[in-house]
């Protein structure tokens, strides 16, 4: 036997079990008794609820849940029907899926206030769920949220798409309760990106008055109420979770700290 | 016998019966799968089984055909000089195989039609035309080739690939095609051109049988003319590792390359260019590039794992084992010889792959990935070409890797050992097929709960693999051990450098346990670079060595 290798194979086998044992610890939240996949993380006073975009999976939150459960109690969730929750009766509209998240956390033990983080198609529902649980939400924070004037052509293959003007109708009826802080990122994407080939640059520039509608769409909106701020990057494109994490945990940092304050009050 | 062709015939059965019945039952098998798998699931594309069950039935049928005889000095298959004596014409000689083949092979293709068919969108007269056409080709270069020794086999590999390039040339978008990639116009040209090679073979074998003549004289000179006007290696040799390097390296390095070299320009260069308008199609057919030295490094690993490349044999040479080099230094030079020509595999790839996307490349989908890479690494231009230097070097390694993992048991002279090592992976390839592999992530995916034995697995693989390695290099000298520990750590560190680069994507996307995830990628990093296996490997040559 070679020493020098027996050491490293000895080394290498404690890894290898080590490895085997590591496991990430999902919650099974249950509603109506279907399982719903949740990753409860971190500690601390406040408790954040990041809700996905359409189809998407809890993973999307891999690069902000880890950083904001240093500061805050986080629940990242996958919606009924989306990556590993099973099926929820139709229609999937925003009523429903607020509905569904608060007795999924209630049946997780995670009482409210919830300080809720939506990307995306979650703007609209954790609106939604705002309007619906006003005492249950203590802070809003919207992630380049799909726009009250968005049309969608088809669902993409996305079932919960399907119910797109029922979600953004009731999205628009729903009053953001009185005096949380809210903060909305609006992604403006850069202009000049490298790699980029000229049939790309184009497509880009197509996409620009859509982005800049919805701009004007998100400035409308926050002047609706009070305690809205809007934060503009050019630095990311649509999906700011993975593109540019550390803005929407600086951000959730504020909304956190500014609603243990008025918690205080 | 009652006339000569019977007997040349009879000849051919009478060597291959077995290898015919084989094909027969493999073909009867295939139908029945076939069949069964139609009346449950109708309308569907034949099942990969069958289609590798045809494939099988194809290939040994070529090889039923490989009309030669091993003659001359380096024991070369070559056409048979005995049947010289026969009282036929050289015509007679040349077109009795030719159309036994071409019937033979028909006859496969009238059997496996509708199996075949169903998936394509060639029709099956320009199949049995490209099928006929190859017939001929192989017995042309087969005969007309023996002086190229080895490089007969990538010229035989070459025309196999053109002539499936040519069937699929239709399929290409624009649709309809231009008028000379409509199948009628392929198969009149390659009707012309295996018209041509069978006119070469019969000339090539009429003159050998008038003891060579002109043209034999004037092929000689031209070939002695190449041979001269080559680089040629002329000065002494620093030590006999040096001069084993070098005969290793004309021996077997070479292939890897030019065979990587072949497949390019023949197939993947030409594609691109009827692709150049889309963009999806380029960058799957940049992938298929980026895969190929990878693909061709198995079966060119097989033969590059025995003591010689191009025999069948399994001894060590009495050359090679009269060298004053240890069985160490013996396998050192292997492995070397394998570094280079992976790398120059890689390096034939990447020139040719600058040459094609900067010049009539479409860029679209390329450009979205590095996009989309930019934007997932914090907008770092850095970290795309990163990547793009990992994926290189974990392709190298990767390459490498297939060359020298079963050098323990090529150079063992152990013919089971070698044979089983070769059989795992070719049931691998089958279970791969037969199970549809491809489904495998999908099905990983759906329950997280799946990923804890598949990681279980790797684990108790890495510490089997890494005790056998403490074993194995026991009687290997300090030195080579130190060396090699220094590519082994290179080669870890690439490819756990690329799996993390794609976990860190992968996770994000895809509903997964992530910590089981990284721990599978990690243990999958640490079985990739074979330690116990090269460790093996003096031992087993040593033992071949000295045998007799």
């Amino acid at each position: 036997m070679k020493r020098s290798l027996a050491v490293m194979a000895a080394l290498l086998s404690v890894l290898a079990l080590y490895l085997s044992t590591r496991t990430q610890a999902f919650t099974g939240g249950i509603v109506d008794g279907r399982n719903i996949r949740m990753l409860i993380a971190g500690g601390g006073d406040a408790t954040v609820v990041f809700e996905n975009g359409a189809g998407a999976p809890l993973e999307m939150w891999g690069k902000v849940q880890p950083d904001v459960s240093r500061f805050a109690r986080t629940v990242s969730y996958d919606r009924a029907g989306t990556g590993l929750s099973e099926k929820g009766p139709l229609p999937r509209d925003g009523r429903r899926i607020a509905a569904e998240l608060r007795r999924a956390l209630l049946s997780a033990a995670v009482a409210p206030p919830y300080i809720l983080v939506g990307a995306s198609f979650g703007g609209p529902y954790i609106r939604v769920f705002a309007g619906m649980y006003p005492d249950d939400v203590a802070g809003m924070v919207l992630v380049d949220p799909t726009a009250d004037n968005q049309r969608f052509d088809d669902a993409a293959g996305v079932p919960e798409l399907e119910s797109w003007p029922d979600i953004l109708d009731q999205s628009r009826a729903s009053l953001v309760p009185s005096g949380i802080p809210v903060f909305l990122i609006d992604a403006v994407s850069p202009l000049e990106v490298p790699f980029a080939t000229e049939a790309i640059r184009t497509l880009r520039m197509k996409n620009r008055p859509e982005i800049e509608a919805d701009s004007l769409e998100y400035q409308r909106w926050l002047s609706t109420f009070s305690g809205g701020r809007l934060v503009v990057t050019n630095h990311s494109g649509h999906n700011v979770p993975i593109e540019q994490p550390e803005l929407v945990v600086a951000t959730i940092r504020q909304v956190v700290d500014e609603a243990t304050r008025r918690s205080h009050r | 016998m009652r006339s000569p062709t019977i007997a040349l015939l009879w000849e051919i059965w009478r060597r291959h019966w077995s290898t015919v019945a084989v094909i027969g039952g493999l073909t009867v098998v295939g139908r029945l799968v076939d069949v069964l798998e139609s009346r449950r699931n109708a309308g569907a594309e034949s099942s990969p089984l069958t289609t590798l069950l045809a494939m099988v039935a194809f290939l040994l049928l070529v090889a039923v055909f490989n009309y030669t005889e091993s003659g001359g000095v380096r024991g070369v298959g070559q056409f048979p000089r005995r049947l010289f004596t026969l009282p036929v014409t050289s015509l007679h000689l040349v077109a009795v195989p030719m159309l036994a083949g071409i019937t033979s092979i028909e006859l496969l293709y009238l059997l496996w039609m509708e199996p075949l068919s169903r998936d394509g969108s060639a029709r099956a007269p320009f199949v049995a035309i490209l099928l006929a056409a190859f017939v001929v080709f192989y017995l042309c270069a087969l005969w007309t080739l023996e002086r190229a020794g080895s490089l007969r086999l990538v010229m035989l590999g070459v025309i196999a690939i053109a002539v499936f390039a040519i069937g699929i040339l239709p399929s290409f978008p624009p649709n309809p095609p231009p008028w000379w990639r409509l199948e009628i116009a392929l198969a009149g040209l390659v009707a012309g051109l295996a018209v041509i090679a069978f006119l070469l073979a019969w000339r090539h074998v009429a003159r050998l049988r008038d003891g060579g003549g002109r043209s034999a004289h004037r092929a000689g000179s031209l070939f002695n003319w190449i041979v001269e006007a080559t680089p040629t290696r002329r000065t002494a040799f620093a030590n006999p590792a040096a001069a084993h390097f070098w005969f290793e390296w004309r021996s077997s390095g070479m292939v890897l390359p030019a065979l990587v070299g072949g497949v390019l320009l023949v197939v993947v260069i030409p594609m691109s260019w009827l692709m150049r308008s889309n963009a999806g199609d380029t960058f799957r057919l940049l992938l298929a590039a980026l895969a190929a030295p990878v693909v061709l490094a198995v079966p060119v690993g097989i033969a590059f794992s025995k003591p010689t490349f191009w025999s069948e044999d399994l001894a060590v040479p009495a050359f090679v084992a009269a060298l004053p080099l240890s069985s160490e230094d013996l396998v050192a030079t292997k492995v070397r010889v394998a570094a280079m020509s992976a790398v120059l595999s890689w390096l034939v790839v990447l020139v040719l792959l600058t040459v094609w996307l900067s010049s009539w490349g479409n860029l679209d989908a390329l450009s979205l990935l590095a996009l989309q890479l930019w934007a997932f690494h914090g907008q770092s231009v850095a970290a795309v070409y990163g990547i793009a230097v990992l994926v290189a070097f974990a392709g190298m390694f990767l390459t490498w890797r297939f060359l020298v993992s079963r050098l323990w048991s090529g150079l063992s002279g152990r013919r089971p050992l070698f044979v089983a090592s070769v059989v795992a992976i070719v049931v691998l390839v089958i279970a791969g097929l037969v199970f549809d592999a491809d489904r495998l992530p999908g099905w990983l995916l759906d329950d997280p709960a799946r990923l804890a034995p598949v990681v279980w697995i790797a684990a108790i693989a890495v510490i089997a693999k890494y005790w056998i390695a403490a074993y194995a290099w026991r009687v290997v000298t300090p030195r080579y051990l130190r060396v090699y520990l220094l590519i082994w750590l290179a080669g870890t560190a690439s490819f756990l450098a690329f799996g993390i680069v794609v976990w860190g994507v992968v996770r994000i996307y895809l509903p997964v346990d992530v910590d089981r995830l990284r721990s599978l990628v990690i243990l999958v990093a640490l079985l990739a670079v074979p330690l116990a296996r090269v460790g093996l490997a003096p031992a087993s040559l040593t033992h071949n060595r000295h045998r007799s």
